[in-house]
């Protein structure tokens, strides 16, 4: 008796080309036993964010494939598993890398086309999507609409590193470690070495001033500021909106998993990601 | 203490453990081992995000991380200065 097996998660670990060096990539292939419903390109959240993000990054995309979906996480130039160091990555780098990544899922899927971003990664999947009409929806978790906000968090680190360790200041403020960017070039954070120039494009990057293709944004919020943000979604729509964009806040409870010190889980954020994308969407 | 219930939900969510039994005397910093920089820094994010609240690079200090009561008093004083 062959009974066909109840379907059992298929993901496929690869490298692709990318420009420059190869690209670590996981491929969460649709549920066979689903109609298809297009595909989802995942966008990383940033430095060390990405990593805390991992365990809910594989949840979500393991829910996108059994609801249908294509699903492919892909590690930025210089971040996880692909080639390169973290003070090469630069912006353009990355929005390339998403180019690349929506192509060779294009070739697996025909149906719309989803970006979904995390933190940093929202900010930069709506920027890639400003370049290209080739992107039908954006999923934002919890995103950073505003790249400057996410430098002076990331430079923050040094600071409460320094609070923690009792270090005597070696530096006293986000502007101090700024004017260090700025003389050395590079600045290490927490592990990570960045760039000026990388730090210079995030810095300049504001989703208000972005031009959007005609799409579907469903921006989901993580935390009790509900809200703050769901304000902040208004403005956002209303400037989107004459371009054929329409933005739908959801608004969740739970752990800031991207910075918790101890891998959390968020369900009730896959819950509410799932009631819009999931097989029986409500 | 005004506000407790309220950054005591906050500092839960940045660390993500429980922590409905903190009363304001509870010791934060170097007593909480989930409370690390990137915890510090998520509870700074969110209590501006939910208070509207401008914090500094100077208030990210040990004297205000020192218990839930010392986060509580640096956001009622960050409200009516």
């Amino acid at each position: 008796m062959n009974a066909p097996l109840i379907s059992t998660p298929h993901v496929e670990p690869f490298f692709f080309d990318s420009e420059p060096g190869t690209r670590f990539c996981l491929y969460h292939a649709p549920n066979p036993h689903q109609a298809p419903r297009g595909a989802v390109l995942y966008v990383h959240p940033f430095a060390e964010e990405m990593n805390k993000s991992r365990r809910m990054a594989t949840l979500q995309s393991r829910a996108f494939a059994d609801a249908g979906y294509a699903v492919l996480q892909i590690d930025l130039f210089g971040c996880g598993d692909s080639c390169g160091d973290f003070s090469a990555a630069r912006w353009e780098l990355w929005k390339n890398d998403l180019e690349v990544a929506r192509q060779w899922l294009a070739a697996r899927s025909s149906g719309p086309m989803h970006l979904w971003g995390l933190r940093l990664g929202g900010l930069l999947a709506l920027d890639y999507a400003s370049t290209t009409d080739q992107v039908d929806g954006i999923i934002l978790w919890q995103p950073y609409l505003n790249g400057r906000t996410c430098i002076n968090q990331f430079l923050r680190l040094r600071l409460a590193s320094q609070m923690m360790d009792d270090e005597p200041g070696v530096a006293h403020s986000s502007a101090e470690l700024r004017a260090q960017l700025g003389a050395h070039r590079t600045l290490e954070v927490g592990g990570y070495e960045v760039a000026i120039e990388l730090v210079q494009a995030i810095d300049a990057c504001d989703a208000a001033n972005m031009v959007l293709p005609p799409c579907t944004v469903h921006w989901f919020s993580c935390g009790v500021s509900a809200a703050r943000l769901r304000a902040n979604a208004a403005r956002l729509e209303e400037r989107w909106a004459p371009g054929g964009v329409s933005v739908h806040f959801h608004s969740v409870d739970g752990a800031q998993f991207w910075g918790t010190t101890e891998i959390a889980e968020c369900p009730a954020l896959l819950a509410a990601t799932n009631a819009v994308f999931g097989p029986n969407p409500s | 203490m005004q506000h407790l219930e309220q950054v005591r939900t906050i500092l839960g969510g940045a660390l993500g453990v429980p922590t409905a039994h903190f009363s304001a005397a509870s010791a934060l910093l170097g007593s909480v081992p989930e409370l690390d920089s990137m915890a510090v820094i998520g509870v700074i994010a969110a209590l501006e995000e939910h208070f509207g609240i401008v914090i500094e690079d100077d208030d990210i200090s040990a004297r205000h991380f020192a218990t839930l009561g010392s986060l509580t008093t640096f956001v009622q004083e960050k409200l009516s200065p």
